[in-house]
């Protein structure tokens, strides 16, 4: 069985939980596991993003490599700046 | 699609036409489609995207960088969706805004939210009761959010520490 990690941002766990729900029950049907985000922190857009474009990349930045799937973002985002 | 533009363009278009999104804002050719299309001028009579580029286009410089009105946008990109010739006001306000921030003009409102979100690692944490706990669980999803406020709190003092004193 497939595994994905899903983030749900702000609005959707609050506002919008049966988004959620719906988004989890169609992936487990077409045979995709869904593991929640735990840790993760406000992706930064918007609001961050236009105040400080480095600090909504950092933010942004981390959530993806919350993701086990994807150690290669997380190899890059150690590279200095400039090599990304 | 052509790439001609169809309007005059004053000094202030021609700056935001050079920061990244904003470069095709003299295609514009005024139709509205943007405001008919906007969730936020639905609930907000003030609010025109329209009115707004048409007067970045005739050059009302001060008068747009001191609005709130670039601060309303919600991003959610309809305008742009439906716009026939291939402008995004989504991505011109958003250039407007870069220039706004340099120049110091940020709303007071969205400057408490920006500070509240690096606060608490996400913005609806005052927003999130028991009455949402509840709803999540009969749902069957976990009402335990677990949001991170530490790298947020690091992203804080890292990258904006000089707007907070200023």
């Amino acid at each position: 069985m497939k595994e994905i990690m899903l983030y749900r941002g702000c609005t959707t766990p609050v506002r919008l939980p049966a988004y959620e729900a719906a988004t989890i029950a169609v992936l487990g049907k077409l045979g995709v596991k869904v593991v929640e985000m735990d840790d993760a922190n406000c992706c930064g857009a918007q609001y961050v993003e236009s105040v400080n474009r480095m600090a909504f990349a950092a933010m942004s930045g981390r959530c993806h490599s919350q993701d086990p799937g994807r150690r290669a973002a997380r190899v890059r985002a150690r590279l200095p700046p400039g090599r990304v | 699609m052509s790439n001609e533009t169809h309007t005059p363009s004053s000094d202030f278009a021609k700056e935001i036409a050079l920061i990244p999104g904003g470069e095709v804002i003299n295609k514009c050719i005024q139709c509205g489609i943007c405001t008919a299309s906007c969730v936020v001028a639905c609930v907000d009579d003030q609010y025109r995207p329209r009115r707004l580029i048409q007067k970045i286009l005739i050059g009302k410089r001060d008068e747009v960088l001191k609005s709130d009105q670039p601060w309303l946008c919600m991003t959610c990109r309809m305008c742009e969706e439906r716009c026939q010739e291939g402008v995004s006001p989504a991505e011109i306000f958003h250039a407007v805004r870069v220039l706004a921030v340099k120049e110091g003009h940020i709303p007071k409102v969205f400057q408490i939210t920006v500070e509240k979100v690096l606060c608490d690692g996400w913005m609806l944490a005052d927003a999130y009761t028991d009455f949402n706990e509840d709803e999540r669980e009969d749902l069957g999803l976990n009402p335990t959010l677990a949001w991170n406020d530490t790298f947020s709190k690091k992203v804080k003092k890292k990258y904006l520490a000089e707007e907070e004193s200023a």
